[in-house]
């Protein structure tokens, strides 16, 4: 056998297919990981203070401009927040409507991500567009299911990108039953498609890659989270949201412009498969069957289930989102009066790729001092990187170098870093050497 | 929705504006039209469509895309595009960077394209983002009027059995 004594320096400047911009750099030296660093170097977005001075009633509108595929995640995290510290409880028809369009917003990204980021590494393929010529269905069930959760945000949204429809207390307006009814009915036309989706992505076959990985998620008694609740972690920990600066710790990494977030001095990993992991039984129980039919064994430890994560959520998304609307009807008023004091409020929730956690100090005017936001990606950050070494090390770093680059891809695409949202410190990279 | 379509791609800065306005002069003569050939095509300003591009495409037997153009010519000038000129699909993009481009490439590899399908890029001028659309494009605004107005012309009077459906898209 030839000892792996071999240096390798591989460089990918520009990640493709993860959200926003990106770069990983690694350094193997004498078959030992050197350095392994990911990049981001999307410009800072100092959302934050572009927030100070800013009434607390523009946050919804604010915050959806963070990001075009999880706006509503930043909406309702910020909306949490203000309602937390005013202490309003807007009742159940809001608080429905309220996951009725946050599951546009899964049902649509995890169709995007599964459909056009991460199913072609799994096929061969280094596009979406390449895939379609030889699996059109798959590529066309997926965009049906995007199409059916951008609807469902314009339901409530008026539009997918950066909906308006959403203000502090509830919604501009509501829904007629006969728009409503409408949806209802593309929804459960697509319930077959989203079931056919998980089993479609349980039966890609996928590393084995089990890791012992600390995760995080909201608890949401009665229902898998979405919308707010304790943190738990899979360690048996539960804290609230405003606990939440308590037990994270971000710290900048030297040489980087990354935040790296810690739990128990440990990274961490927020998302679809740590939230299924730690709600399995949430879940509604024809949602369930389906999830323990496909034959993981869940809680899983290896990232590589989180495509088929992702599917379970979006066909608990449609489920849900049917039972919703089954008994809708019209509400009196769409939203209630929210009047917060001069304080701070906390808010949390389930954004597609994670926890999304929100504090605000506002002033006795309602104006925002000070502001911060913790992404899912910055939260992931450091648990991807822990991930990458680990992952490299079982494939065998005497792998060619283009199968060890592919390989790093597929690892970091399984989180779907928005690397947009994170970016308002963040630069990420990856090298290989 | 009507079966043929003009979406003008833009955004709110300078003379990226230009598909929105031509989506605008189009409803603006539409309303001077004769009653009976209004709503027979639908033109749509559109954002940064994404993957939301193919939806926009899907049914229609005919489509005119109109976005800017970034090139090194002459501001104002129209270029008729093909898919496979626009596509150079290099595998490398992400949600937040599927454009025109990539979304015309997968619509085609799905066989969703319309049986008719012209593309437009309008050339931008070098003016910043900030400052209003820049005279030489503003000025293309009528001529790509006439033009989609020609093209729609010409369009259903090969569509078998109706050419009766429509005189003007206007």
């Amino acid at each position: 056998m030839v000892a792996n004594t071999r240096t390798v320096a591989l460089q990918v400047p520009v990640l493709a297919r993860v959200e926003g911009e990106g770069a990983l750099h690694l350094r193997i030296r004498d078959g030992q990981i050197e350095d392994l660093r990911l990049e981001i170097y999307e410009p800072p977005r100092l959302f934050e203070k572009f927030l100070e001075g800013r009434s607390y009633e523009e946050l919804p509108e604010l915050v959806a401009r963070i990001c075009g595929i999880c706006p509503v995640a930043y909406q309702m995290s910020a909306i949490n927040a203000i309602e937390s510290l005013s202490e309003t409880h807007p009742g159940p028809w809001v608080q429905a409507m309220r996951r009725l369009m946050y599951y546009g917003e899964w049902i649509q990204s995890h169709a995007l991500h599964i459909h056009l980021l991460a199913a072609p590494d799994f096929f061969g393929y280094d596009s979406a567009i390449a895939m379609a010529k030889d699996y059109p269905q798959v590529i066309r069930r997926g965009m049906r299911l995007q199409d059916l959760g951008n609807a469902l945000i314009r339901l409530l949204g008026a539009r997918s990108i950066h909906p308006v429809g959403v203000k502090m207390g509830g919604f501009h307006r509501a829904p007629s039953v006969r728009e409503a009814t409408a949806l209802k009915v593309q929804l459960e036309d697509a319930l077959q498609d989203a079931q056919d989706l998980v089993a479609w992505s349980a039966g890609i076959a996928v590393p084995e890659r089990d890791q012992d990985v600390t995760q995080l998620s909201l608890e949401e008694p009665g229902n898998y989270p979405i919308l707010g609740g304790n943190i738990a972690s899979n360690r048996g920990q539960v804290f609230a949201v405003s606990d939440f600066e308590g037990h994270i710790f971000e710290h900048q990494v030297a040489g980087s412009t990354a935040l790296f977030s810690l739990f128990n001095e440990q990274p961490y990993l927020v998302g679809p498969l740590a939230r299924l992991n730690l709600n399995l039984d949430s879940l509604p129980e024809s949602v369930r069957a389906l999830a323990v039919n496909t034959g993981i064994d869940w809680p899983s430890g290896n990232m590589f289930h989180s495509m088929t994560a992702r599917a379970i959520e979006i066909c608990y998304g449609i489920t849900d989102a049917i039972r919703i609307l089954k008994d809708y009807g019209e509400p009196g008023a769409a939203s209630v009066p929210v009047k917060p004091p001069a304080g701070v409020g906390y808010g949390a929730t389930e954004a597609p790729r994670g926890l999304l956690w929100h504090r605000y100090e506002l002033d006795e005017a309602g104006l925002i001092r000070n502001a911060r936001i913790v992404a899912p990606t910055s939260q992931n950050q450091a648990r991807i990187e822990r991930d990458l070494h680990y992952s490299l090390m079982a494939l065998g770093l005497d792998k060619p170098d283009k199968e060890l680059q592919l390989h790093c891809e597929q690892v970091i695409r399984n989180f779907d870093p928005c690397i947009s949202c994170a970016t308002h410190f963040l630069r990420l990279s990856t090298e290989r050497l | 929705m009507s079966n043929w379509r003009v979406l003008g791609i833009g955004s709110p800065f300078g003379d990226d504006q230009v598909g929105w306005r031509l989506v605008a002069a189009l409803e603006s003569l539409d309303k001077t039209t004769a009653s009976g050939e209004a709503g027979q095509c639908s033109a749509l300003a559109l954002d940064r469509p994404g993957t939301g591009l193919i939806h926009a495409l899907a049914g229609a037997r005919g489509a005119i895309v109109v976005d800017a153009l970034q090139g090194t010519g002459e501001p104002g000038r129209i270029h008729r595009l093909s898919v496979a000129e626009l596509t150079q699909a290099n595998g490398c993009f992400s949600s937040h960077s599927f454009g025109v481009a990539e979304a015309l490439a997968l619509a085609d590899e799905l066989k969703l394209l319309p049986r008719y399908l012209l593309i437009l890029g309008v050339e931008m001028s070098e003016s910043a983002p900030s400052e209003d659309v820049s005279p030489a494009v503003a000025a293309a605004v009528p001529e790509l009027c006439t033009l989609i107005h020609a093209t729609l012309t010409a369009w259903r009077s090969h569509w078998p059995g109706l050419n009766r459906e429509v005189k003007t898209c206007v």
